[in-house]
């Protein structure tokens, strides 16, 4: 597949995805800090190669792991992610897309902020995640 | 009018490189979330998910559509022409990608690609046949989600054979009574000159032959020989060939049945074409004029629909004007059309045979005594199709057509029936 994706929504996808990497090492220092300089790099180096966007979302997280970045940060480092990765494989978001990142968003912001004092959560979560991912990637598997 | 073709691509969906980046970022900080219990991962996670989610609400995949204008391109061999293909999308906000290839022995060349969806491209092929112009389409779509591929034929180009312009003859045989350009041994209007004999009411005065008249005291007349025209009919032998020579030979099948009707037209004889053993065995009945021409090039490679189909083995009645001159191209190596000729003879036409197959028809180098063995099976077959009626001359690689025609068999009218013509 060719790139459809015009020069302006490259430098909107790149934009988001410096965004992404800063939003994430605010807090950050040490090995942190490397690890956002580095990822920063690589989104970069996304513009021409497509494929590196995906490390460059997985470097972020490392730095969010790194520098134990707060939740609100943590979101909007992700809403940049997911903005960064569609804008860089197509050419326009469509609105159901943000509506859902938006949404989805709220709700995990949400989901973070509480206190997690409950004994049984991390018992419950890897089963939760679990159906959780095949509730979502369902639709794909008949396609 | 230029005509359009439109044919729509059946598309296989799948995730596009986009899911499968999501997916992968998604999972990844999933799986540091729950095994280190950075729980912030999860608002991190959170609007991937809402990405992939989305897709229950995107718009429906569209169906796409590939144009081609014109959709059915006709050229002579290396001779280069344009069409324009494009994809079409129903909804204007999915991506679509167009690639274009043709078949091995066509050249492609993209010239102005004025987008993706759209391309004008210069075809030429060296050698004749019918050349689909294959459209591959990558469609993104419900928001970049899915990733749509499908194949079509958009175009199909025919490439007419090229063919020597030597004229070929034709068997000698009693021709219709029919002005033409063919001398017969027939009395009538004409140039050449055929006889004198005595003036009988009736005959035209510019006829009278004055200096004899003044010498002999009496009216003579000058009589011409008439030329006439003939109904050429080729027949073409589409059957299924072994791979091999026999299937390298069937190239000089086309180009001979062209070369023939070629000469034909152009000696003003009406010329048809019976193609049988094909998949869908064709016919088109005999007419004159450099339209013909055209319309026969169009039935040999089935372009079009301006010739008739027929169901069987056997060329019908309605392609084969009575008296007409048979000319079969053909390996012979097809019972079926062996039969087609047999039956053609003992309709009272003149059939001749032209073999195109060259030695034995195996792929690999055979004892010399099998190509030997095989020669003599050619022989005692070319002598009994002879004994039925159906003359069979070889036409080898390395000759001419017509040099290869010279060598039909002259069967002479027994001389009662020449005299009686005379």
């Amino acid at each position: 597949m060719s790139s459809a994706a015009a020069p302006v929504t490259r430098a909107v996808s790149t934009a988001f995805g410096l965004v992404m990497v800063a939003s994430a090492a605010v807090q950050a220092d040490g090995p942190g800090l490397v690890a956002a300089v580095v990822a920063a790099a690589v989104v970069v180096a996304g513009t021409v190669f497509r494929p590196a966007a995906t490390i460059a979302v997985l470097l972020t997280v490392s730095v969010i792991v790194l520098a134990d970045a707060p939740p609100v940060l943590t979101a909007t480092s992700g809403l940049c992610a997911a903005a960064y990765l569609v804008l860089r494989h197509t050419a326009a978001m469509t609105s159901p897309t943000v509506l859902g990142a938006v949404g989805f968003t709220a709700a995990g912001l949400a989901a973070a902020s509480l206190p997690m004092a409950l004994p049984w959560v991390p018992l419950l979560a890897p089963l939760a995640v679990l159906v959780l991912y095949v509730v979502v990637t369902r639709p794909f598997w008949a396609t | 009018m230029i005509e359009t073709r439109s044919t729509e691509v059946e598309l296989r969906w799948r995730p596009s490189p986009l899911t499968r980046a999501v997916v992968t970022c998604a999972a990844a900080a999933l799986a540091v979330a729950l095994i280190g219990g950075y729980w912030q991962l999860v608002a991190f996670t959170a609007p991937l998910v809402g990405v992939l989610v989305s897709i229950g609400w995107q718009r429906e995949v569209p169906r796409v559509h590939v144009h081609a204008e014109p959709g059915s391109q006709r050229c002579f061999e290396s001779e280069e022409t344009r069409l324009s293909v494009w994809a079409v999308a129903e909804t204007s906000d999915v991506a679509v990608d167009l690639k274009l290839e043709a078949l091995d022995g066509m050249r492609l060349e993209t010239v102005e690609p004025v987008s993706p969806q759209r391309h004008t491209v210069a075809v030429a092929a060296d050698k004749w046949g019918r050349y689909p112009i294959v459209a591959r389409v990558n469609v993104v779509a419900r928001g970049g989600l899915l990733l749509g591929t499908g194949v079509a034929d958009a175009a199909a180009v025919f490439v007419f054979p090229l063919v020597s312009p030597q004229s070929t003859a034709i068997p000698r045989t009693e021709l219709l009574d029919r002005l033409g350009t063919h001398l017969t041994r027939h009395i009538g209007p004409g140039v050449e000159y055929a006889d004198v004999r005595r003036y009988v009411p009736g005959d035209q005065l510019r006829t009278v032959n004055w200096p004899v008249s003044a010498r002999r005291g009496s009216l003579h007349v000058t009589e011409r020989l008439t030329d006439r025209a003939a109904d050429v009919v080729v027949l073409i032998d589409g059957y299924p060939q072994p791979p091999g020579p026999a299937t390298e030979a069937t190239d000089r099948v086309v180009r001979g049945a062209v070369q023939v009707v070629q000469s034909a037209l152009r000696s003003g004889d009406r010329a048809g074409v019976v193609a049988l053993g094909d998949r869908h065995p064709r016919w088109l009945g005999a007419d004159i004029g450099r339209r013909q021409f055209y319309r026969i090039l169009d039935a040999v490679l089935a372009a079009g629909d301006g010739f008739e189909a027929t169901p069987g083995t056997l060329a019908p009645r309605a392609a084969i004007p009575p008296g007409s001159i048979v000319i079969a191209f053909s390996t012979l190596l097809d019972t079926e059309f062996a039969l087609a000729l047999i039956d053609l003879r003992k309709r009272g036409h003149t059939v001749v045979a032209v073999d195109v197959l060259e030695g034995a028809p195996f792929e690999e180098e055979r004892d010399q005594l099998v190509a030997r063995m095989w020669s003599l099976q050619r022989s005692f077959m070319y002598r009994d199709m002879g004994t039925i009626g159906v003359d069979v001359v070889s036409w080898r690689g390395d000759a001419t057509l017509d040099q290869a025609m010279q060598l039909v068999p002259d069967h002479r009218s027994p001389a009662r029936r020449r005299a009686a013509a005379i």
